[in-house]
């Protein structure tokens, strides 16, 4: 079918087709058993085409209807007011395979799923009895991705991802219960349970923090990861700063944070969750200086962005079918620190969606933390994002992050504001 | 799809349903008034569901090839323990109303969006990024209890962010106008788009809020946003049976003040309008919470057959892939009789809240947290200086019982994409304004 859609294409005489192929099972739990299991194939392609500075977006997925699609993108790129920035679509590259899953993904069914079910309440319910996956789910998605262009582009890769999102309860006098997840390039391993239990029953008898203080607080490494993905990622994006949405605009190879930080973007890496050997134009990707020793190296790119800033394609390019290219990291990677102490430690905020990252503001409830040792209930941080990262420390318990492509240590953070009662 | 329901249930299904849902999809993005992006996007699904020895199956593709997305739906439903109770057929098709369809050219849109967005602005706004999308879908339902339904959908959004900037200092504020309706709903969009990049630039003066306990007045935006985290989402009955509830084993319990009512109406053409669910159940006006005592939950078929209850035409999945779980529709706290200037002149050290970011709940907890778009501090009954970057966090097993007032003015209907178990869905807020005292604001202390 890419061949006939391809052939197609041609008509218009700058194209670029992506097309995506995502075969997905999704077993959900509801109080310890399946529950409900849906699966099934989705195919689909976006295609843009240029007549010289303007372009045209359009897609499908109805495969049987690409002469339509393409039609519609000529039709849109005609009536469509020129980008004086555009000069081309991506040019090909040399790029290098890498490994990014384990191919024993690729056969596992829902009977599998339910045996692993039953083996992570089982290994949770060794830890407390009383411990119930309430509910959520186990997914397996199967992508195929190929970007076919006029410049001579052609390259075609696979990803595969098992994940686990579960809402586990204790029942009992006091009703806990935490979101929990996981996810992987791997088949999952039943162990995680007992870690989700231990988490769990870490929360029995939380207390409210007493009154406003502003004091030293450890982010560990998923609370930070939170703070990366809200505020540093949109930050450190080429379009953003482009167009004057970034607070790192004109801070190019200035001093941005403490000297402890060290953060590089890396799809190079085998067996890690966001690599790749081509970006979602077709572009290689690279390994990348974000941060070194708390100054702005660099921003990630793709062609576009590159191209308008002078430098070399960082090969970031990140988008769905039905839109353009945009921008997003691949492995985030923070080096490691040095051993880290407060009183205060929080594992996950509540809200994080919510943070602000044009000004960094951000206040939000803590949903894991504990203080000097015993877990909070009903109490906030507040702070700002980018005075926080200029006095950060770096904690060394490097490791990866539970539901994004982030490989990182936990952090002290001198001075914010924790709100009690 | 008769065909399809007749097969699955020779092979021994208990109940079927099919579904087939068709989308067109236009964008159009600009930035600082030049065009970024201009696209069209179509989509087309099917999927059955069964129940076969107590479990569900569901299978899905683009092809209505009904042998194979029977044999696969089949397949996909393990024995369980799940039932489902008998109900009657309903034939009804639903249509969006619409002054100004969205049938026509995409570069007409773009010409009135490209007018709207060349509006003269401050010289701080740096960047004023302008998102128009509107969607026309076709959902068709029908399933073995003989129901046939089908909802014509328009849906016109427009999305605007204002980048302010002053020597270091980087602000921004948006705005979001998106209903259920055609093209008249971003008529005027200049206008909005004149007003998110004003408060933008007073953002930049703005210091950020104090955080403490205080007296709080929010605006409706916001109060919608109380409903729906602090309420909403502990009454999805799904929720409540898995213990993750701190609602859980409360109906008929005093659990907020006498005069505040809470209810979750699918059929009001609000962000969250769902004339008919996931499952082919009507949608209707919920009681949740009537004179301050928790009345009832919102239910999927399933949830309601456990309870021994009627469904409540709540049972929405994101998609035609996904399981449907009970979710909020458009979410109300109903009318009081207060006023705005009665709540301020209450206030000796407080805030006046609006709009929201959006929020988050733990419900086992009964924890709630929401953030304020725009807030503004007010002493001795005035309205002072604007601050930025304020959250409320309560506890809806106390915060409830902190509404001191609630305004007799009129309910606002915003919303937006609601996050639960992996799947979004569109869902509307309203509410009148709020006293609320002893709140715990999230702000910066020095």
């Amino acid at each position: 079918m890419i061949d006939k859609i391809q052939s197609y294409a041609k008509k218009a005489k700058d194209f670029e087709i992506y097309y995506m192929k995502n075969y997905s099972l999704n077993c959900e739990v509801f109080n310890n058993e399946f529950d409900f299991v849906s699966s099934g194939l989705t195919e689909g392609f976006g295609i843009r085409v240029a007549n010289g500075k303007q372009i045209g977006l359009a897609s499908t997925n109805n495969i049987n209807d690409y002469k339509k699609c393409i039609d519609t993108a000529i039709k849109i790129a005609n009536v469509s007011q020129p980008d004086e920035n555009f000069s081309g679509f991506a040019n090909p590259q040399k790029s290098t395979a890498v490994e990014s899953f384990d191919d024993i993904l690729l056969g596992l069914d829902s009977t599998d799923f339910a045996k692993l079910n039953k083996e992570i309440i089982s290994e949770m319910q060794s830890v407390n009895n009383k411990i119930n996956f309430a509910q959520g789910s186990i997914s397996k998605s199967h992508i195929t991705r190929q970007i076919i262009n006029s410049n001579g582009v052609d390259v075609k890769e696979e990803f595969c991802v098992n994940v686990i999102n579960l809402q586990i309860v204790l029942k009992g006098t006091e009703n806990v219960s935490i979101d929990v997840g996981s996810e992987s390039n791997k088949p999952l391993n039943a162990d995680i349970g007992k870690g989700f239990a231990e988490r769990l029953l870490n929360l029995r008898n939380r207390e409210a923090f007493k009154g406003t203080k502003v004091m030293p607080v450890i982010l560990h490494r998923e609370a930070w990861a939170q703070f990366v993905s809200e505020c540093l990622e949109p930050a450190i994006n080429a379009e953003k700063v482009l167009e004057k949405k970034s607070p790192f605009n004109e801070k190019n190879g200035t001093s941005i944070g403490s000297s402890d930080i060290t953060i590089i973007d890396d799809p190079t890496k085998k067996m890690f969750m966001g690599s790749f050997a081509t970006d979602d134009e077709g572009s290689r990707g690279l390994r990348t200086s974000i941060i070194e020793k708390g100054e702005l190296k660099g921003f990630l790119h793709n062609s576009y962005t590159s191209k308008l800033m002078d430098v070399e394609n960082t090969g970031n390019a990140s988008r769905s079918i039905s839109t353009k290219p945009a921008i997003g990291s691949s492995n985030l990677i923070m080096e490691n620190g040095r051993k880290i102490d407060s009183n205060l430690m929080i594992r996950s905020v509540m809200g994080a969606h919510t943070i602000d990252y044009s000004s960094g503001d951000f206040s939000v409830s803590i949903a894991e933390g504990f203080y000097k040792d015993k877990p909070l209930r009903d109490t906030m941080i507040a702070g700002n994002f980018y005075e926080m990262i200029k006095s950060l420390e770096v904690g060394s318990d490097q490791k990866f992050c539970e539901n994004d492509c982030y490989y990182l240590p936990s952090v002290l953070v001198d001075g914010l504001t924790v709100i009690g009662k | 799809m008769q065909k399809a329901i007749n097969l699955a249930l020779k092979k021994g299904a208990t109940y079927c349903e099919i579904n087939r849902l068709e989308s067109e999809k236009t964008s159009l993005e600009f930035s600082n008034s030049k065009l970024r992006e201009m696209s069209n996007s179509t989509a087309l699904l099917y999927s059955i569901r069964v129940l076969k020895d107590g479990g569900w199956g569901n299978a899905f593709s683009l092809n209505y090839d009904v042998d194979r997305l029977v044999k696969e739906a089949m397949r996909n439903a393990r024995p369980s323990n799940k039932t489902i109770l008998d109900d009657v057929s309903i034939k009804q098709k639903f249509k969006t109303k619409i002054k100004e369809p969205l049938t026509f050219d995409i570069d007409e849109k773009f010409k009135a969006m490209s007018d709207y967005s060349k509006t003269h602005l401050p010289k701080q706004i740096k960047n004023t990024s302008v998102y128009y999308n509107d969607v026309i879908r076709k959902h068709e339902f029908c399933n073995s209890f003989g129901s046939e339904l089908e909802f014509q959908d328009s849906i016109c959004s427009g999305v605007v962010v204002s980048y302010a900037s002053q020597g270091d200092k980087l602000e921004s504020f948006f705005n979001n106008i998106s209903r259920h309706g055609g093209f008249e709903i971003v008529k005027d969009f200049d206008k909005v788009i004149q007003d998110t990049s004003k408060t933008a630039v007073e953002l930049l003066k703005a210091k950020p809020a104090k955080g403490g306990s205080f007296d709080v007045i929010v605006n409706p935006d916001l109060g919608g946003v109380f409903a729906h985290e602090a309420v909403g989402h502990a009454c999805e009955a799904d929720i409540v049976l898995s213990g993750g509830s701190a609602l859980a084993n409360r109906i008929g319990e005093e659990i907020g003040v006498n005069d505040l009512n809470i209810g979750d109406d699918g059929t009001f053409a609000g962000w969250g309008y769902c004339p008919f669910d996931s499952e082919g159940s009507l949608g209707q006006d919920t009681t949740l919470i009537q004179n301050g005592v928790l009345k009832g939950y919102l239910h999927t078929r399933d949830t309601a057959s456990k309870m021994g209850v009627a469904t409540t035409g709540n049972g929405r999945a994101q998609g035609l892939e996904s399981k449907p779980i009970p979710r909020m529709t458009n979410t109300y706290i109903g009318k009081g009789d207060s006023n705005f200037d009665e709540m301020l002149s209450e206030i000796k050290n407080g805030y006046y809240l609006k709009g929201s970011y959006g929020g988050q709940v733990d419900t086992s907890l009964g924890e709630f947290l929401f953030n304020a778009k725009e807030g503004f501090l007010v002493q001795n009954g005035e309205i002072k200086q604007r601050v930025k970057g304020a959250s409320i966090l309560g506890n809806m097993l106390s915060t409830l019982k902190s509404i001191k007032l609630i305004g007799d003015d009129k309910i606002f209907h915003g919303g937006g994409a609601c996050g639960k178990a992996g799947q979004y869905a569109l869902t509307g807020e309203g509410s009148p304004h709020m006293l609320i005292t002893d709140v715990t604001v999230g702000g910066q202390n020095d």
